[in-house]
């Protein structure tokens, strides 16, 4: 009897979600060890917010086929959406204008609170921006999707033109938003809080804390969308099966309209929460986080959301773990050598991805 | 005896993708309750008159008429959805089943278009398939080549459709599955719909069925009762592959 192949069958009747969890605690306490449980919990609830962009791309990728590169500069345009809201004066300058003008934020207007809601640096406002950038990101992403992909897609392009066409669409989103805020660094009003002492040496800043939260909560959400909603399980069947989907009834270009809308809006979340932790923002911002968000997509599995989830914690938790160890200005290439690794043992994904 | 009500009528019909005409006026009919084989050499039009037939492909001339309200009524602009909605059904050859949905899941992608009594559908299928209930969470890639058929009739039986077209419902099975699915088939007939089977397997398919249809270069050669057809010593030797 071979005793590897024993050891192996009975790994695999483990459930997956058990393995996941296992996997995590026993990092957790590797980290405690080697004394980088900070670093540690910095990254997992960074990842958290990889994975709002990394379902997105992913569920795009298992149902309109390609990879969706202008994801980046959703969450871009999502930050400067939410500009207006969140700082006492906009100030607006035209790159080929002389003259610039500024004019007072929206919620300054209204009387509301700028900032340091509750234990927080940054305020109510830039809450209430959320639901907004997701009205205006879903609306571009369905207007993209019917007079460009879709028309793409029935005239027979290829996963790669489509891919190509949303990197040429990404560039012109970015190039709309250095045009109307040009091209400096950009910051939220705000003021500073202190760190939140959660003992066992691990102290975060609180606003990382609402970040992860958030993003977690928003996972749950497309979690029970994709599992017990009609709509979720639509979207399932027509990435398993479009044409079979068709002839059941299941009208696949509502389906496909579905998914930008769920995508635009974890992409409008994310882009905002990551303006809010990292207090500055600028147009390239997007594009920079698209590079360890498509780690962890392949990292997890294209294809398959869960895995997206999972990948983008690992990547989170690298990237800031090898801060320790290296030059932070490595932390990407990190992200990058564990995606590869990994794929050199298990080329689908950790989870498996679909082909 | 009652005369039985006439479903579906395909009249002359003319159709192919794009430039390439593959059926040059086929002609068939079906009755209430009934069981039609078509059967006919690979490359014949029979994959295409299903696809005609379900509003996949257009005809470029000819009828499609399908019995809605007691009344036969043109379909040929009918798109999928309606034609569901109408009572008529269809499952592919192969992939007819959502491999990563649960069996349950699989037979409410049945009823997507039309929730109500949904649960409903859901039991009386359990009840003509009680290897699906048993199991209802499993993931459809877990079932056996046999097994996936059932579920892929029964998904198609979720609407309680008048007709149920299957495309080749033995092709890709191991000999011992054949008798399997056709006794399936016989299930789902019994339950008062009518099957319209195109098949390669014609003889197992014509011994099940009331009527039968040989289509060759997208045209009609024969019709007659199913035992006719297994008599007819030209058939016989011709798609039957006997002597």
């Amino acid at each position: 009897m071979n005793s590897y192949k024993l050891i192996s069958n009975s790994f695999n009747i483990i459930p997956t979600y058990m393995k996941v969890m296992l996997s995590f605690i026993i990092s957790l306490g590797l980290a405690f060890v080697l004394g980088v449980q900070d670093l540690y919990v910095h990254g997992l609830l960074i990842g958290t917010v990889f994975a709002l962009g990394a379902i997105g791309i992913t569920l795009l990728y298992a149902i309109v086929k390609f990879a969706h590169v202008a994801h980046g500069d959703f969450m871009t345009l999502a930050a400067y959406i939410a500009f207006p809201f969140a700082v006492s004066v906009v100030k607006i300058e035209y790159v080929s204008y002389a003259d610039n003008f500024s004019f007072t934020g929206l919620f300054p207007l209204l009387g509301l609170d700028q900032v340091g809601l509750w234990i927080f640096t940054f305020g109510l406002p830039i809450l209430l921006a959320i639901p907004f950038a997701m009205i205006i990101l879903s609306s571009i992403a369905i207007l993209l999707e019917i007079f460009v992909y879709r028309k793409l897609r029935n005239r027979g392009s290829s996963d790669v033109m489509l891919a190509m066409s949303s990197f040429g669409i990404a560039i012109l989103l970015r190039g709309i938003v250095q045009t109307i805020f040009g091209t400096q660094l950009r910051s939220f009003d705000r003021i500073s809080k202190p760190f939140l002492d959660l003992g066992l040496g691990i102290a975060v800043p609180p606003d990382l804390i609402f970040l992860g939260l958030t993003a977690i909560f928003l996972c749950f959400i497309t979690h029970y969308i994709l599992q017990y909603t009609k709509i979720g399980k639509s979207m399932r069947a027509t990435s398993d099966n479009p044409d079979l989907a068709m002839v059941t009834g299941i009208n696949v270009n509502k389906v496909i309209i579905n998914t930008w809308i769920l995508a635009a809006c974890l992409a409008a979340c994310a882009g905002i929460l990551v303006s809010i932790f990292s207090a500055q923002f600028m147009p390239q911002m997007g594009w920079k986080l698209l590079i360890p968000i498509f780690a962890a997509v392949v990292l997890g599995g294209v294809g398959n959301a869960y895995g997206a989830f999972i990948g983008a914690l690992i990547v989170g938790i690298s990237m800031e773990v090898s801060t320790e160890y290296i030059n932070p200005a490595y932390k990407l290439a990190i992200a990058f050598i564990i995606m590869l690794l990994v794929l050199l043992v298990k080329p689908r994904g950790l989870l498996g991805g679909k082909d | 005896m009652k005369k039985k009500n006439k479903i579906l009528e395909v009249n002359n019909v003319f159709s192919g993708y794009g430039e390439t005409e593959i059926l040059h006026g086929v002609s068939i009919e079906i009755y209430e309750n009934e069981i039609v084989t078509i059967i006919g050499p690979n490359g014949c039009g029979k994959s295409t008159l299903m696809k005609t037939i379900f509003g996949l492909i257009r005809a470029t001339s000819g009828n499609i008429d399908f019995l809605i309200n007691d009344e036969l009524t043109s379909i040929n602009n009918y798109d999928t959805e309606n034609l569901i909605k109408e009572g008529l059904s269809y499952v592919p050859q192969s992939d007819n089943v959502f491999p990563s949905l649960s069996i349950e899941e699989n037979l409410e992608m049945g009823s997507f278009i039309k929730e109500e009594g949904m649960s409903e559908s859901i039991e009386s299928m359990y009840d003509l398939f009680p290897i699906l209930k048993e199991k209802r969470k499993d993931p459809a890639n877990q079932l056996s080549g046999g097994q996936r058929q059932m579920l892929a009739f029964a998904r198609a039986m979720m609407l309680k459709p008048k007709l149920i077209i299957l495309d080749e419902p033995s092709a890709g099975l191991a000999p011992n599955l054949v008798s399997s699915v056709f006794e399936t088939i016989l299930t789902i007939h019994k339950a008062g719909v009518s099957v319209l089977i195109v098949e390669q397997n014609a003889k197992a398919a014509l011994e099940k069925s009331n009527r039968g249809y040989v289509l060759a270069t997208g045209e009609n050669k024969a019709d007659g009762t199913g035992k006719n057809l297994l008599k007819n010593k030209e058939i016989a030797s011709l798609y039957l592959g006997r002597k």
